[in-house]
């Protein structure tokens, strides 16, 4: 069985600091995954070109076919030495999961990685051995779907210490933590904002160490079709919805038109849902056999703002926690963000008198521009989006 | 008015002094008793007789019950002095079994304790039910000691005494605290009172000396005994305070490492000032807190309440418990304040404030205050981290367990009256049913019509509905109704207060 393994990271700077200690490095390739998070010697710029070359250095190398030990010996002998400590150093976590379910772990000096399974904490059984001197612990394992791995620099373990937590968030605790705030439909990206937000917290919005966390979600592939808009030509509106019914996966129509159009080919009615009330967006329906049926312009530039809120550099927990709300377009944005990872979008371009200026192409018309921006954001965090017009 | 007590011990009473204040004790319960037994007989009949055009009664119209035959009846308990005291006090009683029968129909009728050897200290205390200088009770003024005495009228004639002034009394010395400023003169006639002097504290003293000046301030009052020293309870009435209008809200929540924890949050919830409020010096964490302590507690309360102008919260403790304690494999840890001692401060802020001019404190619910999270609001136990810690499980925002709580308070009636209610959508084929058990909805409107604008109309009915309703009758169910009623009509556009499922 094929995976789609999701991943995300992200960094907190030591207070005070402008360069971050920890370098995330992540290689994609057809087969797998490279994550290397590597935490070097200190902090600020002796620390971040440290931690930049090891993450550079490994992923690039395990990604050109070498094996882990030359990898690790090209460290030893390129690393600048620290003047201060005579030593030239980085601690890191390697890990690479491949997509037809097998997974490698090396660590070096970092915290141990958290796997949890079905929501509970299954720490990896690891061996131990010395390369160029350096004792590295190795493990090799099989994936099941809904893993999630979490890797950590020693700034999470830290969070806290000598403040609200005396002996800091130990490793113990945030693996408690983690179990507590799981959730089955939890995103990478958001486990790791979850997590750096506590450390945040805990720390008291200002960091003692440089905090780094990355996240990989082990999912199988999902599909979303999602059709908006009618086609161009009448004459082609059965063929188009035949092609978006025979789809497997989550299945949503945009558009009261659009729904028509798919309640009449398939025969079946569409029944307005009274289920939630939100003036700022348009209520919902329901066409037998489809996930979602919303309506068109207002709801996708609404699911837009908040896929765009959620891929943001600097989004926040909070954006995550608005994609649970109950209006069509925050339904949309979270079956698009958390619920698929193939998604295909049918867009029919005829014109809707409503949305359209006559004197702008129709490149520029309202929908089509709300639907680019979409998929751009959504492959800027690697989804598979595949467009069809009509 | 601004009424409040105060309590005068009575200094060392004579043995002889001692004697007539127990029998007029016991003599006023033995009364009391028997118009109850009397009344228990007629209760139906009271009820009717004297209900009021709201269908209640009150204790003024109750009072009247004691005609003059049966208050001659009460002559065999020698209580001529407290005839008028006991009327009241009956009709008081009454009026309060009626009013709680109401509400709670299994509620017991009230029989008074004073069967033969009940000790005195375990009586009703005597109620003096007017300020007079030839009746009930006065104060009298020693202005060359600056001593005060209480001249309590405790005896009917047939007991009446003379007494002979001793050298080195206060014959020609005392002086009524009374508009007259008469001379107290004794010996002349039997005396059917006593005269003793009280000893108190700068509090009631600063009060005693306004009464000087102002003799009206002083009204009715209460004597009784404890811990085999008599007291002298008077209402005073020091005028309202000039009000305050609140700007913010202070949350006092029960700590674990402090005895207590505020926060002061403006209206937009935001923190303005938090802290501790916490004994100096020794203290046994399991030992029970002193009444002064709980004193100090409320009056740093008030302090700060008045400096943020603030609408003070506290936890409602009476119902569900607040889950503040903490248990594990190597602690168990207990609240520093228990729940007796928390009510005990919240009793006295309930007089506190409102003689500042703050508003009583406003008691909540406490579920959850310490497993919510401040920030998205999430209400779970895996929130807890540990004792004091907390962690949020959905958002990763951190707090003290303690400030937590008190923060939770502080935003409770800022969150309320952000919060929606929920009304039931059931689609028909001809319309849609709306449903509230909450406000008693059950409305249905056909499709052809604007179901939003009929479903306005018929909430304005029924709040309009709600409001009307007598409060003297209402049960908890009935609270809550008007409590939603009222946040219904106090906002501007209540559909939005409306979250339809």
């Amino acid at each position: 069985m094929s995976f789609y393994l999701e991943t995300y990271f992200e960094s907190l700077s030591k207070h005070k600091e402008e360069l971050c200690g920890d370098k995330v490095e992540i290689i994609r390739n057809d087969q797998s995954v490279i994550i290397v998070l590597a935490d070097g010697l200190g902090s600020g710029v002796k620390a971040n070109i440290l931690a930049t070359l090891t993450a550079k250095i490994i992923a690039t190398m395990l990604a050109g076919g070498s094996d882990l030990d030359e990898a690790v010996e090209t460290i030893a002998s390129t690393l600048p030495v620290c003047k201060e400590r005579a030593i030239a150093y980085s601690t890191f976590t390697i890990l690479q999961l491949f997509s037809n379910g097998k997974g490698y772990l090396v660590e070096f000096d970092n915290p141990s990685i958290f796997r949890l399974r079905k929501g509970r904490l299954q720490p990896l059984e690891t061996v131990t051995r010395s390369i160029s001197g350096k004792t590295v612990k190795e493990a090799r394992f099989e994936l099941e779907q809904d893993d999630l791995f979490v890797m950590v620099s020693d700034g999470v373990i830290h969070a806290g210490i000598g403040g609200r937590l005396n002996l800091g968030w130990q490793w113990g605790n945030v693996a408690q933590f983690l179990q507590n705030a799981y959730k089955a439909d939890m995103s990478s990206k958001a486990v790791t904002k979850l997590l750096l937000s506590a450390c945040t917290s805990l720390y008291a919005q200002r960091p003692g160490d440089d905090t780094t966390v990355s996240a990989v979600r082990v999912k199988k592939p999902l599909n979303l079709s999602l059709m908006v808009g009618p086609p161009v030509y009448k004459e082609q509106d059965s063929q188009v919805v035949a092609k978006f019914l025979e789809k497997e996966g989550i299945k949503v129509v945009c558009g009261g038109t659009t729904a028509q159009i798919v309640a009449r080919e398939s025969g079946k009615k569409v029944v307005p849902n009274f289920d939630y009330f939100n003036p700022a967006i348009p209520p919902t329906a329901e066409i037998e056999g489809i996930s979602l049926v919303t309506e068109g312009v207002l709801t996708i530039r609404r699911a837009l703002e908040l896929i765009k809120a959620c891929t943001a550099s600097e989004s926040t927990m909070e954006d995550f926690l608005n994609l649970n709300n109950k209006d069509g377009a925050s339904r949309l944005a979270k079956m698009i963000m958390d619920e698929s990872t193939n998604i295909d979008i049918y867009v029919g371009r005829a014109m809707n008198p409503a949305h359209q200026n006559t004197e702008l192409p129709l490149s520029l018309s309202l929908k089509l521009k709300l639907v680019e921006e979409i998929v751009h954001c959504l492959r800027s965090i690697g989804k598979q989006v595949r467009i069809e017009y009509s | 008015m601004g009424l409040r007590t105060i309590v005068l011990k009575l200094n060392k009473p004579s043995k002889r002094k001692c004697l007539v204040i127990d029998e007029a004790i016991t003599n006023y319960n033995r009364a009391y008793r028997f118009l109850l037994e009397k009344a228990y007989t007629e209760l139906k009949e009271i009820k009717d007789a004297f209900a009021g055009t709201k269908g209640t009664q009150n204790a003024l119209a109750l009072s009247k019950w004691v005609s003059s035959e049966r208050s001659k009846e009460l002559n065999q308990f020698d209580v001529q002095p407290f005839k008028d005291a006991l009327k009241l006090e009956v009709g008081m009683t009454l009026a309060g079994y009626f009013r709680l029968k109401a509400l709670r129909p299994g509620t017991s009728f009230p029989l008074a304790n004073c069967r033969t050897g009940t000790e005195v200290e375990r009586l009703r205390p005597v109620y003096f039910c007017r300020y007079d200088t030839g009746r009930s009770y006065c104060l009298l003024y020693d202005s060359e000691k600056n001593r005060y005495f209480a001249k309590l009228h405790l005896l009917n004639a047939k007991h009446a005494n003379k007494v002979v002034p001793q050298q080195g009394d206060q014959e020609g010395k005392l002086t009524y605290i009374h508009r007259s400023a008469g001379v107290v003169e004794r010996g002349k006639s039997k005396e059917a009172y006593i005269i003793v002097p009280l000893s108190f504290g700068k509090y009631q003293e600063e009060i005693l000396r306004a009464s000087l000046e102002r003799p009206e301030i002083l009204r009715t009052a209460k004597l009784g005994r404890k811990d085999g020293s008599y007291y002298l309870a008077i209402s005073v009435d020091t005028g309202k305070a000039e009000e305050i209008r609140t700007e913010t809200y202070l949350g006092v929540a029960r700590g674990l490492k402090n005895d207590l924890c505020y926060t002061v949050a403006d209206p937009e919830g935001n923190v303005v000032a938090a802290g501790t409020l916490s004994r100096t010096g020794q203290t046994s964490k399991n030992a029970a807190v002193p009444l002064d302590e709980l004193h100090k507690a409320a009056n740093s309360i008030v302090e700060i309440a008045l400096e943020y102008k603030s609408a003070v919260i506290l936890q409602n403790l009476l119902e569900k418990g607040d889950r503040l304690h903490w248990a594990d494999d190597f602690m168990n840890s207990q609240p520093i304040y228990n729940c007796d001692a928390y009510i005990r401060m919240a009793r006295l802020l309930a007089f506190k404030l409102p003689e500042k001019g703050l508003p009583a404190p406003v008691k909540v619910s406490s579920v959850g205050i310490f497993y919510s999270c401040h920030v998205c609001g999430c209400n779970s136990k895996l929130n807890r981290f540990n004792k004091d810690t907390f962690i949020c499980t959905s958002c990763g925002a951190t707090l003290e367990i303690e400030k937590l709580g008190s923060l939770n308070l502080a935003r409770k009636l800022i969150n309320y009256r952000h919060s929606t209610f929920k009304i039931k959508v059931r689609s028909a084929d001809d319309g849609v049913w709306f449903i509230s058990r909450l406000i008693g909805l059950n409305y249905f409107v056909p499709h052809h019509e604007n179901q939003i604008e009929r479903l306005r109309e018929k909430i304005s009915l029924i709040v309009d509905d709600i409001l009307l309703q007598s409060s003297e009758t209402w049960n908890r169910e009935r609270n809550k109704k008007a409590s939603i009623a009222k946040k219904i009509r106090s906002v501007p556009d209540f559909m939005k207060l409306i979250e339809f499922v």
